[in-house]
């Protein structure tokens, strides 16, 4: 019964290794459209390297046979001088090939890695925004885009390298064969217990592998705790470096017992195939006395013999452990066709005049769940916003008011429902000329370790080299004095990762706030930008925003109820819905959700 | 660029250092296994002679035999000890080969493990201001990868290297028997490939070394170019194209710089190899001479052919192994010197006092940041009380996070000193005085394992205490939210697995300030607790901040200064300084910067 279930597994296996093997065209396909003259240039080193093992051994047996037929004649015949000189070129051809061999395929390696990561690059950007929420999908780009490129390329190498391998074998077997048809024959059967053995261990390193993945995550997110800043201080205060090293440990003793009976099993099987190798070439050697006795060889093939037979055996080895290793690589070579093949955000469509919004936007209906989640954000939501009017969104946390935006900068697709930008779907119209006319702060900005200048430039990326553009939309986001105070002011650079400047929490939030103003757009969407500002900051961010937002379309997110007030109508979100909306006095006289979070932090200044 | 050259100098003056630090990790995994490597090595080497010995008598007789007179059985008798011999050899050296994986992956294991663990046990004992710099990013970054770089290839690269020279040694002796010039001439040939292999280990070890902070450049690009933290930035501004832009240029620079190097490289190596070709060459038509003369047997003759092809063989293997030697040693240093690198923190000391009576006294508190050229705090005077409720407010980048860290004994003031009841903080053993202390960091840490794990991370001393825990949740409001999840308490947080379950920011929060309330401190710090709460839960956190802080010494941070009045003592830093302190009322009636600051904010819920 064991038993049987055994082979059900080895038969799944198989089936999967199969299927593995389709990318191996797929990928071939790919590499050729990037790389086609890199290609042609590899294939030809692969053939002639192939080939020249056989040249040497070949014009070694002639020369020692042309030798042994010298005898005692006087003078130096020219067929000696022939094989001669074909072997030593045999040799520095052998020498210089694998030289030069290594350095281009090191070389179209490097080229090759680069054209596929700037595929998978571009491929990324083209994603949409909400492909990044979903977890499983993350994951996927998540190993697609950890050093997948070197998988890909090493396919490749191991795949030439096999080719290399094929050819030496073929045509030392051709070789073989004409000394006696008895000695391939017997070679090849001796082979056959080594690849048993060795595709039996391929299955077993599988097993392992797939069943150790997650643990050895949770030891590699053990080993982030305890080395990152991330952590540091929460360790240190609540002493829980012990705990986690402990953790640490058993997972990993877990593991490690796991692996070496893996290989003491291997070890085992490697003695019994290597076995299996040595018998094999003793059979041989003893087929080579008894060719002898018959007089059937010359010479020359004795010493050619044993050498073809040693390189047979080698090659055969080097083979076999290239496609263990192509097969391993192909597993992470199936995310990376499924990764090229997700749904791209469609970009193209009705461009939008470049004419400032007459009609506005109006959402009809919209609805949007995350993909992958069965519990929808909001759900039909009729919202329709007038050009220049100053929206605020405000609502409890996980209300959908970041959701919202992001659907309204068609950034989301709503699941259901339109949005309609000057009467047009923004589903049918080209998102690249909507977003220009769009700028936003997240709550989430980034951080980008760049100088300042470039930090705020990145909201209007043609703008990099416009100063004073950059300059003021600095002084309107109240950043400018404590850029001044910088040590190369516009220029320092910032973020640990290459040795800048580190700011506070609030000085790159007025930073963040500095991008979004340098893009000169119409509609301006703020999402809780004074967070983590200081009361003065605050204010001075909500005074320069009223003149920034002049003439604008303006939806800003914020808990402070009080800011609301600046707002031409505030819209509540509330179970996935807008449970109110009005200007803060009618709000406050209808005495609902609204009015009760008001006079909850209003409290506070009483 | 003169700097960099003698920083790899140095580095070799280490390589003692550098072994010694080696051997002892080997010894500690397991010294018999270490010598067993070693001399499985030399061992394969020796079986060489065997081999040679049996191949060079076979094909004499080989050739000396002649068909007309004699039968197989004759001639397997008199060749049949030499057949023995050769096939034992071979038989003998696979064995070898085949148990020494399982040997070299049981050695690297542990070898491993106990690499890690120092590192890990070195990460978590460093004080908490070696987080900030990027130096220790780097060096961690470096040291992990030589982790991964297998410790026992350097074994088995000596191993392989001694057998080596054993075989070239063997060779030498065989063919000085032909005559002294013929191993003068080969030994002196195969010097300038040596030297040339050489060289171009170190060029590409200068290069490496040079192309690091180019190479760490290029990644972040990529980084940017594909991490869910800017995607939303990415396609709202249109930086796609610019990021892929910033990679594509310094990654073809990478790829220049590398190819310029490789092709000088594998020039020089063409001509080393031509060199020694040419020299097996002349002595081989040197040997021919000799056979044509008479002077030496056919048999004699094939059988140097051979061991000129071992030798050749066995010289790459020196070249190739030593590379890999110093391929190993140049990443391996790095795990020696981030064992030496940062400062650690105390681990000894006074004992904390049980209860604080006189309070805790800043005695000219001065802090700076490690690489950085500001104050971050000057001269701190100031007095907590035992069980005062302090509010820390002012702008952002005015040093109250530094202030609180200080406080938790996680920073040491680079002058003046913390008291606490007469007693100066820096001797205190900091693991009892943080037991005394708890903190909600504004950056918390969302550790990706079981809510209860979050939570009793707090106090893992007592992290049995169901009730406790439960109770500690009721009080933060987040019980119903655990009790919910799929499996309760036990479920996983985060998005790092498959089974695991985010948590909104304000939730994530609550957890944060559950496990700082598990822990029963007498001194809590909040740092901004709220920030990101919307006004029902901020209006939660604080009403039980009253009834947690009771009997505590409490350290509150934040921009509401609404919420400041819950404090018994206000303190206003600026720029590094106290410029207030007094209770709120105190403070307001004064008409400073606190009223102005705190009118500024009650202004919007006017």
């Amino acid at each position: 019964m064991a038993y049987s279930r055994g082979q059900h597994q080895i038969i799944d296996k198989l089936k999967a290794f199969y299927s593995r093997w389709v990318y191996m065209g797929k990928l071939f396909k790919l590499i050729i459209s990037i790389a086609s003259k890199e290609m042609a240039i590899m294939l030809v080193l692969t053939i002639s390297l192939g080939l020249l093992p056989l040249l040497s051994i070949f014009s070694l047996q002639q020369l020692v046979n042309a030798i042994s037929q010298l005898g005692d004649a006087v003078g130096f015949p020219s067929t000696t001088i022939l094989w001669m000189a074909l072997l030593i070129l045999a040799l520095v051809l052998q020498s210089v090939g694998n030289i030069y061999g290594n350095m281009s395929r090191d070389h179209i390696q490097e080229r090759i890695k680069a054209r596929i990561q700037k595929l998978i690059i571009s491929k990324t950007h083209k994603l949409s925004l909400a492909q990044f929420e979903n977890g499983e999908l993350y994951d996927k780009l998540q190993r697609a885009n950890n050093g997948l490129e070197n998988r890909l390329f090493s396919t490749m190498a191991f795949t030439f390298q096999s080719i290399t391998h094929v050819i030496t074998l073929v045509s030392l077997l051709i070789y073989l064969l004409f000394i006696h048809w008895s000695i391939p024959l017997v070679l090849l059967v001796g082979s056959v217990i080594f690849t048993l053995v060795q595709v039996r261990l391929f299955i077993e390193r599988y097993i392992l592998d797939r069943e150790q993945t997650t643990e050895m995550r949770k030891l590699s997110y053990f080993e982030r705790l305890m080395t990152t800043r991330e952590a540091a201080r929460e360790i240190r205060l609540y002493q829980l470096g012990n705990h986690l090293k402990g953790n640490w440990h058993a997972l990993n003793d877990k593991l490690r017992k796991e692996r070496l009976g893996l290989v003491r099993r291997e070890s085992r099987l490697e003695m019994i195939s290597s076995g299996g190798n040595t018998l094999t070439f003793a059979f041989v050697l003893t087929g080579i006395v008894y060719f002898a006795t018959l007089g059937l060889l010359s010479v020359g093939q004795y010493a050619a013999f044993i050498r073809a037979v040693l390189q047979f055996q080698s090659d055969m080895s080097n083979l076999l452990w290239d496609i263990a290793l192509i097969d391993n690589d192909l597993r992470y070579i199936q995310d990376f066709f499924d990764y090229l093949e997700l749904p791209e955000e469609t970009v193209s469509g009705i461009e939008l005049l470049e004419k400032s919004l007459v009609k506005g936007i109006a959402c009809e209906q919209i609805s949007f769940t995350y993909p992958g989640s069965d519990q929808s954000v909001f759900s039909q939501i009729d919202l329709a916003i007038k050009p220049g009017e100053r929206i605020a969104l405000v609502g409890n946390n996980g209300s959908g008011k970041t959701t919202l935006i992001k659907v309204l900068l068609g950034l989301y697709k709503p699941t259901a429902g339109r949005v309609l930008v000057e009467g047009i779907d923004l589903q049918e119209a080209d998102l690249a000329t909507w977003r220009k006319k769009c700028t936003a702060i997240f709550q989430d900005f980034h951080k980008y370790h760049v100088s300042v200048k470039d930090n705020i430039a990145i909201g209007q990326i043609e703008k990099i080299d416009d100063y004073n553009q950059i300059k003021k939309a600095a002084q309107s986001a109240g950043a400018d004095a404590m850029i001044q105070q910088l040590a190369a002011g516009y220029d320092t650079f910032l973020g640990k990762e290459f040795n800048g400047e580190e700011l506070s929490q609030g000085q790159w939030q007025k930073v963040a706030i500095a991008r979004a103003y340098v893009r000169d757009a119409e509609l301006l969407i703020l999402d809780e930008p004074t967070a983590a500002l200081d009361p003065q900051a605050e204010v001075d961010i909500y005074k320069q925003f009223q003149d920034v937002a002049q003439g604008k379309t303006t939806i800003f997110i914020s808990h402070r109820l009080g800011i609301c007030k600046l707002a031409d109508r505030i819209i509540v979100l509330n179970n996935g819905g807008i449970a109110e909306q009005g200007t803060h006095d009618q709000l406050m006289a209808e005495n609902g959700h609204y009015a009760g979070m008001y006079r909850l932090q209003s409290q506070w200044y009483a | 660029m003169q700097k960099k050259i003698q920083a790899i100098r140095m580095s070799m003056k280490n390589a003692t250092e550098v072994w010694g630090y080696l051997k002892s990790v080997l010894w500690q995994a397991s010294k018999p296994l270490t010598l067993i490597l070693l001399m499985l090595g030399l061992f394969s080497g020796l079986t060489l002679i065997a081999e040679l010995l049996a191949i060079t008598t076979l094909i004499n007789r080989l050739v000396e035999y002649d068909p007309s007179h004699g039968s197989f059985g004759m001639a397997i008798q008199s060749l049949l000890p030499w057949v023995v011999i050769f096939i034992g050899a071979i038989l003998i050296k696979q064995a070898a080969q085949s148990i020494q994986p399982y040997i070299s992956m049981q050695l690297q294991e542990k070898a491993s493990s106990i690499l890690k663990e120092h590192i890990f046990s070195k990460a978590l004992q460093l004080d908490l201001e070696s987080f900030e710099t990027e130096d220790y990013y780097n060096q961690l970054e470096n040291a992990k990868k030589a982790i991964n770089h297998r410790l026992t290839w350097a074994l088995e690269s000596i191993g392989l290297i001694i057998a080596s020279i054993v075989e070239l040694v063997v060779v030498i002796v065989a063919i000085s028997k032909s005559g002294i010039l013929l191993a003068l001439v080969l030994i002196v040939g195969s010097v300038p490939l040596i030297m040339i292999n050489l060289k171009s280990t170190k060029e590409f070890m200068k290069i490496n070394y040079q192309q690091s902070p180019t190479k760490r450049h290029s990644q972040y690009w990529m980084g940017l170019s594909t991490s869910r933290q800017t995607a939303a930035e990415l396609r709202l501004f249109g930086l796609g194209p610019y990021f892929l832009g910033k990679w594509e240029r310094l990654s073809e620079q990478l790829i220049g710089e590398l190819y310029t190097a490789r092709k000088k490289m594998a020039w020089l190596r063409v001509k080393g190899e031509t060199i020694l070709i040419l020299l097996l060459a002349m002595m081989m038509i040197g040997i021919v001479f000799a056979g044509v003369k008479g002077t030496i047997t056919v048999g004699a003759l094939v059988a140097l052919l051979y061991m000129l092809n071992r030798f050749e063989q066995a010289i790459g293997q020196v070249s190739g192994h030593s590379e890999t030697l110093a391929d190993f040693h140049y990443s391996f240093q790095y795990i020696p010197r981030f064992l030496q690198a940062g400062k650690e923190e105390l681990a000894s000391g006074l004992q904390a006092p049980e209860v604080i009576e006189q309070g805790i006294q800043f005695e000219n508190v001065s802090f700076t940041y490690p690489g950085s050229t500001k104050e971050s705090l000057k001269r701190i005077n100031l007095h907590i009380a035992p069980g005062e409720k302090v509010a820390l407010v002012g702008e952002n980048g005015a040093g109250k996070s530094t202030l609180a860290l200080l406080l938790l004994g996680l920073y040491q003031p680079t002058e003046g000193r913390i008291v606490v009841d007469g007693v100066d903080l820096t001797d205190i053993n900091p693991i009892f005085w943080r037991r005394k202390a708890a903190a909600v960091f504004q950056n918390f840490v969302k550790y990706q394992l079981s809510a209860t794990e979050n939570i009793t991370f707090g106090n893992l001393a007592d992290a049995d205490n169901e009730q406790k825990l439960t109770q500690v949740a009721k009080r933060s409001r987040i019980d119903a939210v655990l009790r919910q999840l799929p499996n309760g308490y036990d479920t996983l947080l985060g998005k790092e697995y498959e089974n695991s379950k985010d948590l909104s920011g304000g939730e994530w929060q609550k957890v944060a300030i559950t496990r700082a309330y598990y822990r029963e401190a007498d001194i809590l710090v909040l740092d901004e607790p709220t920030a990101a709460l919307d006004a029902q839960s901020e209006y939660e956190v604080y009403k039980q901040f009253s009834q947690v802080s009771e009997g505590k010494t409490t350290l509150l941070i934040s921009h509401r200064l609404g919420s400041a009045r819950l404090a018994d003592k206000n303190i206003n830093l600026q720029a590094g300084q106290v410029v207030e302190i007094g209770s709120h009322d105190e403070l307001i009636g004064r008409n400073g910067p606190y009223a102005t600051m705190y009118h500024l904010q009650a202004e919007w819920y006017q």
